[in-house]
């Protein structure tokens, strides 16, 4: 079958077109809304601009096919083959994505919104400027997580996606919104999250450590337990953070707004906080060996039990901060 | 706190020398208590900074030799760092007076109770002695020309512009005609008078840089200010010696550009602070909002008045400013004019918007990309935009879909927002080219969607 012929079956009211094998399809701007094109090999084809609406492609062929501005909003891509596809500009809204294949893939400003992308792959696959909000990326089974690893995500709209446990180890986030979004488990080491929006956002347990953060927004982020060895968070914004029992060593947050904060029982052992604002923060129990928390502001903070013997508290502002012991400095 | 002249001088002599890594990474390590792992990580520190921290911290010689003893007990190789502590030590010594405590300026929270008699005073840099009055000293002419030559030939110059005037006003612009008023000499005159010393001019810039997006590119441009800037602060002998007396520069007075319109304070003015807070939030770099105080030109006649007042109206909404003062004089320009900045022509022009548009921020920006996505096909927004921007979008053109690759849907609005500063003629131009465009209906839909998006962020 050519894409003439399947274009003049579907005008006679065909649309079951399962397992057909059309190379480089030449379908520009063909209109194929609901059509069955499930398992068909359609690989190298081009699609571009097409209209593809609630169209079935669940493992299908899709592989270095031109579907730029494609319009595929809630079709079934299921384990469809898409790598090294071009989807520069194609809206995907609500698409079934579970499982997918794309490597690879140039998602460049592609509308992704409320997509299912579970146990899909994105390793290496563009996604600068593209709207992921409310997708699930969510970790299904135990192995076979949402893959990112190597993705650019700059500027990506991830705000209230679910991405629990996704692996976006050294992935470029940097001005990307991860509002409201849940990354609880998620590997984020080495990641660029440079300028990034993570109000709200749940990092539960994630690992952030060597993560950059400098300049990010995280007011109201949740981070208990998660890990942050290392992490560059200089001049961000923490303010009413939860980070209790998390790992804090080496990291540095110079500049750094923590007001109302929680970091009960974390570890910031030889972390530095060089003139951060630390006011009304929670930092009983905390291990602050050889932490650097000179010029900081850690007025009216809560200190109880926390271990700040040998912290470097030069010009440290403690006005009304209640002491390792119980008492309140006073001066 | 050592005098900034004084830092300059120990940081210029490091830099100078051959083991200068060396003692970066070692200033890093007694500072910061560790050893830097990551190469890079040095670049976001400068050693001027370095060793005015470290002189902060150690207020003794001494304990600086204590600090670098400690830092090279945990170096990776203690050895090699050597002859790094034993220099880093040699030039230091001239920020810890004869007791061994750190050199301090006498008066240095305020500048205006500063006493000429004062011998320390006296190695001030000549701009230190005379902060409240940049423009008619006796020391030699101040190199703003010089600078100002150098910067426009930079491929960045218009960067730099924009950088400086946001500094200078407190606000951003875009808008060619509103930069085109400024000279630069004049802007970095402003400049040197609102930061006396080499530190608030770091600030001052670096407050501006943390809000753009554009954030490493913007570094790089304050970077290349500073360094020409550095010349300002320098100590009076080499002001002497870098400066012909006969090059004439500010012995008269300044040259008047025919359109320029020297600042006047805006509504988000802190006088007396040197560094005029600039409200931190994500905004673009060209992609910022609009202005939000208004700058009022200095003897504009009525008319220039009512046009700049006329293209006030048209700008992008005001840059929502926690705060504002009321008291404007200490930072007035040279030629400040107090009368006109307190008239009734003045206030008015100062005065919001009767219907403030939405600053386009961050958010706002998110939210249009959202929208767009919602209600159009997000290529065929963008060829529309592409093709108004620039030229008709050629589906088949290799070299329109590399360039269409290279900006993101949030890089041309921004664009965009920047080329039609109004809403009306951003409407119809996008009508007229969506006509041009086949399918006509599928771009005049892209057309009206992007119309629809951008209306709240226009006045």
């Amino acid at each position: 079958m050519d894409s003439r012929q399947l274009l003049q079956q579907y005008a006679t009211g065909k649309t079951s077109f399962q397992g057909v094998r059309i190379r480089s399809a030449d379908l520009l701007e063909a209109d194929l809304i609901g059509v069955d094109l499930s398992k068909a090999e359609l690989s190298s084809g081009n699609f571009m601009l097409a209209y593809l609406t609630r169209v079935d492609f669940s493992e299908a062929n899709l592989s270095h096919s031109r579907l730029s501005g494609a319009n595929l909003n809630q079709s079934k891509l299921i384990r469809a083959r898409l790598n090294n596809a071009d989807l520069h500009g194609s809206s995907l809204q609500g698409a079934d994505l579970r499982g997918a294949q794309l490597t690879l893939a140039n998602l460049l400003d592609a509308n992704l919104m409320d997509c299912d992308l579970r146990n899909a792959n994105l390793s290496g696959a563009n996604l600068s400027g593209a709207c992921l909000r409310g997708a699930n990326l969510r970790e299904e089974g135990s192995n076979r997580s949402t893959n990112l690893r190597g993705a650019n995500l700059h500027q990506t709209d991830l705000r209230g996606a679910n991405l629990s446990g996704a692996d976006l180890a050294r992935v470029d986030l940097s001005q990307a919104d991860l509002g409201d979004a849940t990354l609880r488990g998620a590997d984020l080491r080495g990641a660029d999250l440079r300028g990034a929006n993570l109000s709200g956002t749940i990092l539960t347990e994630a690992d952030l450590s060597e993560s950059t953060l400098e300049n990010a927004s995280l007011v109201n982020a949740r981070l208990d337990r998660a890990k942050l060895i290392g992490t560059k968070a200089n001049n961000s914004d923490f303010t009413f953070v939860t980070l209790a029992d998390a790992n804090l060593k080496h990291g540095s947050f110079v500049g750094a707004v923590m007001a109302d904060a929680k970091l009960a029982r974390c570890d910031a052992s030889r972390a530095d906080f060089t003139g951060s604002d630390l006011q009304r923060s929670i930092l009983s129990e905390g291990y602050f060996a050889r932490t650097n928390l000179s010029q900081t502001n850690l007025t009216e903070a809560v200190l109880v039990r926390a271990e700040i013997s040998s912290a470097n508290l030069n010009g440290a502002k403690l006005a009304g901060a209640t002491m390792p012991d119980g008492s309140t400095y006073r001066r | 706190m050592v005098p900034s002249w004084l830092l300059d001088e120990v940081a210029q002599k490091l830099e100078s020398q051959a083991e200068r890594r060396q003692i970066h990474q070692l200033a890093f390590a007694t500072h910061q208590h560790r050893w830097p792992e990551d190469p890079n990580l040095l670049d976001l520190y400068r050693l001027r900074d370095l060793v005015q921290d470290l002189t902060r911290n150690y207020r003794s010689f001494e304990e600086l030799k204590q600090g670098l003893r400690r830092a090279l007990s945990q170096a990776p190789e203690s050895k090699a760092f050597i002859p790094a502590a034993r220099t880093l030590l040699k030039v230091a010594r001239q920020a810890y007076q004869g007791d061994g405590s750190a050199v301090a300026l006498p008066s240095e929270a305020s500048l205006d109770g500063f006493n000429p008699s004062d011998p320390a005073a006296q190695r001030l840099s000549p701009f230190e002695t005379r902060a409240s009055d940049a423009t008619s000293h006796p020391f030699p002419p101040l190199p703003y020309d010089e600078i100002a030559a150098t910067l426009e030939q930079s491929p960045s110059a218009t960067r730099i512009k924009k950088l400086l005037y946001a500094v200078c006003s407190g606000e951003w612009s875009n808008d060619p005609v509103v930069l085109g008023r400024f000279r630069l000499t004049n802007l970095l005159k402003q400049l040197h008078k609102m930061s006396a010393e080499e530190e608030a001019l770091h600030s001052a810039l670096r407050n501006v840089v943390v809000t753009l997006n554009r954030q490493m590119e913007y570094e790089l441009v304050a970077q290349l200010i500073q360094r020409e800037c550095h010349r300002l602060y320098a100590p009076l002998e080499e002001v002497a010696k870098n400066h012909q007396p006969d090059s004439g520069f500010d012995s008269a007075p300044p040259t008047a550009y025919p359109e320029e319109e020297p600042f006047s304070t805006g509504p988000n003015r802190h006088p007396g602070s040197g560094v005029d807070p600039v409200p931190l939030g994500f905004y673009d770099d060209d992609d910022a909002p609009e202005p939000t105080g208004v700058l009022i030109p200095m003897g504009a006649t009525a008319n220039q008045q009512s046009d700049i007042q006329a293209e006030n109206s048209n700008q992008r909404p005001p840059y929502a400013s926690p705060e504002s003062s009321p008291s404007q004089e200490s930072w007035a320009a040279p030629d400040y004019n107090p009368d006109y900045a307190h008239s009734p022509q003045a206030a008015q022009t100062a005065a919001p918007a009767e219907q403030p548009a939405r600053p386009l921020d961050w958010k706002g920006l998110a939210e249009l990309r959202v929208e767009l996505m919602r209600y159009a096909n997000p290529l065929r927004v963008k060829a529309l935009m592409f093709s108004t921007l620039y030229y008709p979008f050629d589906l088949n053109s290799g070299g329109d879909w590399s360039k269409l690759q290279t900006e993101t849907l949030g890089d041309l609005i921004l664009r965009l927002m920047d080329q039609f500063p109004s809403y009306s003629s951003l409407d119809e131009q996008l009508k007229l080219m969506a006509c041009q465009m086949m399918p006509s209906d599928e771009y005049g839909n892209a057309a009206g969607a992007i119309a629809r998006a951008l209306r709240p962020f226009y006045p």
